[in-house]
């Protein structure tokens, strides 16, 4: 009788999805973010400003953020996502174009370098608000590290992509970000290959690297602060989000945050306004909002995130420059990489491979 | 006639253009329902499709995630056997959906999403069920599971959107392809009231003033028709009177010269004389009879009269010929309880028998001619009808022959009117009068053995009783009579007969001169032509009615003459108060009856019997 229960259950699920009655001009302004990237006084600020509620959905892994958005008339004004998954909602044809309607916006946001991608990405710049920055490296217990491989070099994928080093290190807690192609990026980088060049060859050489070291990978998550914050790893494959965390809050001193010198990648997240039946009427209201250098600012400290990893910019508060310098140590920039778009096809082909080899079934 | 022929073409391709637009309506009706019925299907299909996988991944995704926190192996089987139905449910579905057809039936919103590129729908949905079977695999490790059900189970999560938007466009494409359901209907029910419209302005109102005009023109050559009759009518009586004056002449000095000494060829040459005027006058009065029975102006008249005498004397008139051919002429009647005293077509039943006797003598040599007369059995309440027959023994009338024995100047063949002479009117006449007294005639025949003619007709009973015959007695009379007619040949026969019944006789030229006559010589009687210069007998038999001058006008005797056929004056000489009538050409009889009717018979002083008709004899 219980599991009757699961049938009437799915039910209600497939009622409450049937409607998805249509946005009326009464939603308030809805940003779809990462889970915890904004904080309550934003919110507050917002109210304040506009006299309207401001609504933040949250996605804890990109793909999540990828499926929403890769459907018609998301619910959502503005949303936060990897610059290398836009151009596969682009597509979809999920997206619509910002660009112009920020370009007004150039004194609200000084620091904003609109023109990041229009040479880099042109394809997609037209679509795309540059937004927070990062990098995805290596954080490590240097002292466990150290104890169990003394000789190890530091600041190599080696204390973690070589078997007989994961090997030593799987007592004291290993583990990676639950996001396939920036694990692979790295992995090919670790054997000396590109990392934007995902030929069969190449992802059977690198899954077949990390198959090896997964027996001893004791997460593949996408909750790393409290993993560093309880002192459960002692080396990991980190967003620099939380890479930088025990720095900047004065935690975990034992932990050091590397940039291997195989290569580590560069992310950046970028906003987006999925493309809706009607025109948004919170858009440009939202973008003032997030890009106002006040607000701007808050939300990247609050994420640990680079406003800008270009140069000097003397506009940049002591919190971005402190993080500037955790995230971007200068002297490791030549070792950082961007993330090439994949094609739909290939994104499904990638997380195939890398679901197999989560459940040990990848050969 | 092209006119007619041009608007029938025209209608005719006006009622096909018509037609063809309900046609095309009734088929665009049809195309439109098959269509609709077909869409239907497909809408239910695919929306059956998508529920499907819906449900089954919602099963999925709760079982996959509530298997992780099964605290025992009884709940982790439950689980798994749910999410094993859930598979085989989606599996089958997603099977559905693999080929290209399968995607094809969707709208074309729902084929976007089904097609894109990112987080394809079915390769999405095929690795739901991938990992969903790799936890129900009982050869995986706990760890695995418990992986595959997370990683299954956040999937089934992320795909359930997709395949609720698939839902919605399709259900907005129901109602699409319902709304241009309701359109196409309107479109030909347009295009049917189109087709009506043209069909009443272009086809049936046309066509409805075509079937006036025609029915216009119809009655305009039927009026023409109809005039053109009666100026034959006219035209025959006319001619008829104009012939009969002049044979009137002849046929009397005949008569009257008959009378006078001549030798055996003299006499006999003017028999010859007389016998071929009579049948001039035969075929006259025929054609005449048959133009007006042809018009309807025929008026039977009704009177009561001994039938089986009418029948004994009609036949007793062709005794002279019968005899000269050898022929026994018998009539006979059958007895009736009614008796054959009734009330009748006297005059038509005379004429009838007339034609048949006559045709059963002419065609007959060496045999009997049988006139039968016998009452008709009937219905009790039916009217009484009789059987009038007349068979002959003659030549007989071939099958062929008698089809068309009773129409016009139809005889049984060509020789017949070579051989025996007639102008083939008498049969017709015989039908025509037939059908008028509401009978039938019919005849069978034998060629070389004979035939029968046999009229059935419905009599009534005679409105008074029979009063016995009154026996005449001949005599001359001594009376001054009269004579109006501006025909001098007339006047000579009607003086000629006149005077050999015993009358002294003077003669006026036309309606004045009798009436200054009547004054001045106070005739007994006056026989006065109807038609005649200077004044006609109408107007004088007025004049002589209101002149006191002279002795007894108002009752004088004045007897009308004409050459037309009795009743066609006989209102206006009833209504001018005219005594009696007598038809032109005058015979002895006739004017000896009419005499007769006026004078006592004290006024009649020796006449021979052997000068009387037989037909006056008792």
């Amino acid at each position: 009788m219980r599991f009757l229960g699961i049938r009437w259950a799915s039910l209600l699920i497939v009622g409450l999805l049937l409607p998805l009655p249509a946005l009326s001009e009464d939603v308030p302004a809805t940003l779809y973010s990462w889970r915890g990237s904004v904080p309550q006084d934003v919110f507050d600020r917002y109210t304040e400003v506009y006299g309207e509620d401001l609504i933040v959905d949250s996605f804890m892994a990109a793909d999540e953020a990828e499926a929403r958005l890769a459907l018609k008339d998301a619910p959502y004004d503005l949303a936060v996502l990897p610059i290398e998954v836009v151009p596969r909602l682009l597509a979809n044809n999920t997206l619509q174009p910002v660009k112009t309607q920020v370009a007004a916006l150039k004194d609200v946001a000084p620091t904003l370098h609109l023109d990041v991608f229009d040479a880099l990405l042109p394809d997609v710049s037209d679509y795309v608000v540059p937004y927070l920055w990062g990098s995805t490296g290596m954080i490590i217990d240097v002292p466990a590290v150290r104890a169990r491989l003394p000789n190890a070099p530091l600041d190599s994928w080696s204390l973690l992509f070589d078997s007989k080093n994961a090997e030593a290190l799987a007592d004291c807690g290993i583990s990676i970000v639950n996001s396939s192609q920036e694990v692979l990026a790295l992995t090919l980088s670790y054997l000396g290959k590109d990392p934007n060049r995902f030929s069969e060859e190449a992802l059977d050489a690198a899954f077949g690297t990390l198959s090896q070291v997964m027996p001893y990978v004791s997460s593949i998550s996408d909750l790393h602060y409290s993993k560093l914050r309880n002192g459960e790893v002692c080396i990991a494959l980190v967003w620099s989000v939380p890479g930088v965390a025990p720095k900047i809050e004065g935690f975990g001193e034992q932990y050091t945050y590397v940039l291997p010198k195989e290569g580590a990648i560069m992310w950046s997240n970028v906003l987006v306004a999925p493309r809706k039946r009607e025109p948004s009427a919170h858009l440009q209201q939202l973008l003032s909002f997030v890009l106002s250098e006040e607000v701007f600012e808050r939300l990247a400290a609050h994420s640990f995130a680079s406003m800008s990893p270009f140069g000097e910019d003397v506009a940049l508060s002591p919190m971005q420059h402190m993080l500037k310098a955790e995230i971007f140590p200068t002297n490791q920039m030549q070792r950082l990489f961007m993330l090439e778009p994949l094609t739909g096809a290939q994104k499904h082909d990638l997380d195939t491979r890398w679901r197999r080899l989560q459940i040990g079934r990848y050969q | 006639m092209a006119r007619l022929r041009t608007t029938k073409r025209i209608l005719r391709l006006r009622s096909g253009v018509a037609l063809s637009i309900l046609l095309v309506a009734s088929i665009a009706a049809m195309w439109i329902v098959l269509a609709g019925r077909e869409a239907v299907a497909t809408q239910t299909r695919n929306t059956t499709c998508i529920d499907t996988i819906l449900l089954s991944l919602s099963e999925m995704a709760i079982a996959l995630h509530q298997i992780e926190d099964a605290d025992n192996v009884y709940r982790v089987s439950a689980f798994e056997s749910q999410i094993r139905q859930a598979v085989v449910a989606a599996d089958e579905a997603h099977t559905a959906l693999s080929d290209e057809k399968g995607v094809n039936a969707f709208s074309p919103a729902a084929q976007d999403i089904l097609r894109q590129a990112t987080f394809n729908p079915l390769q999405e949905l095929s690795e739901v069920i991938s990992l969903a079977e790799i936890v129900v695999d009982p050869a995986e490790v706990d760890e695995a599971t418990h992986t595959a059900a997370n990683l299954a189970s956040d999937l089934a999560y992320r795909l359930m959107p997709f395949f609720d938007r698939i839902r919605q466009y399709e259900l907005e494409a129901a109602e699409v392809i319902a709304d241009r359901q309701v359109i196409y209907g309107a479109a030909a029910l347009l295009v049917s009231l189109c087709g009506v419209v043209f069909a009443a302005l272009f086809a049936h109102l046309p066509m409805e003033q075509y079937v006036l005009n025609a029915q216009r023109d119809i009655e305009r050559s039927q009026r023409a028709a109809e005039a053109a009759s009666e100026a034959k009518t006219m035209f025959l009586a006319t001619m008829s009177h104009e012939i009969r004056t002049p044979l009137n002449g002849v046929l009397g000095l005949a008569d009257v010269l008959s009378d006078t000494k001549l030798d055996p060829d003299q006499r006999r040459m003017l028999g010859m004389i007389s016998s071929s005027g009579n049948n001039l006058l035969q075929m006259i009065n025929d054609i005449l009879d048959l133009a007006k029975l042809e018009a309807g102006k025929t008026s039977l008249e009704f009177v009561d009269f001994d039938l089986e005498m009418v029948c004994r004397e009609t036949t007793e008139l062709f005794s002279g010929q019968a005899v000269r051919r050898n022929v026994r002429l018998n009539v006979e009647s059958a007895h009736s309880e009614a008796g054959w005293y009734l009330h009748g077509a006297q005059g038509a039943v005379r004429q009838i028998l007339s034609n048949l006797v006559g045709n059963a003598v002419k065609f007959t040599e060496n045999g009997t001619v049988s006139v039968r007369l016998e009452d008709v059995p009937g219905p009790e309440g039916a009217p009484r009808f009789v059987r009038l027959s007349v068979r002959d023994e003659g030549i007989g009338i071939s099958p062929d022959s008698l089809k068309r024995i009773f129409d016009q100047f139809e005889q049984a063949d060509a020789s017949t009117t070579t051989r025996f002479g007639g102008t083939g009117l008498g049969l017709a006449i015989v039908k025509h009068l037939t059908e008028t007294m509401n009978g039938h005639v019919q005849v069978s025949s034998v060629v070389d053995e004979g035939s029968e003619f046999s009229l059935v007709f419905p009599v009534a009973k005679a409105l008074a009783r029979k009063q016995a015959s009154k026996t005449q007695f001949t005599s001359t009379f001594d009376k001054r009579v009269l004579v109006a007619d501006d025909n001098k040949v007339n006047q000579m026969v009607a003086q000629k007969l006149l005077q050999k019944l015993g009358c002294d006789v003077q003669l006026a030229s036309n309606g004045l001169e009798a009436v200054n006559k009547a004054r001045s010589w106070a005739p007994d009687l006056i026989l006065m032509d109807v038609r005649m210069p200077v004044m006609d007998g109408l107007q004088a038999t007025r004049a002589i009615r209101m002149d006191a001058s002279i002795p007894g006008s108002a009752t004088l005797p004045i007897v009308g003459l004409s050459a037309n056929t009795r009743g066609e004056h006989e209102e206006a000489i009833a209504s001018v108060g005219m005594s009696g009538y007598l038809h032109k050409p005058i015979n002895r009889e006739a004017l000896v009856a009419e005499l007769m009717r006026h004078w006592t018979t004290e006024d009649a002083d020796g006449l021979d019997p052997n000068d009387l008709p037989s037909g006056l004899s008792a």
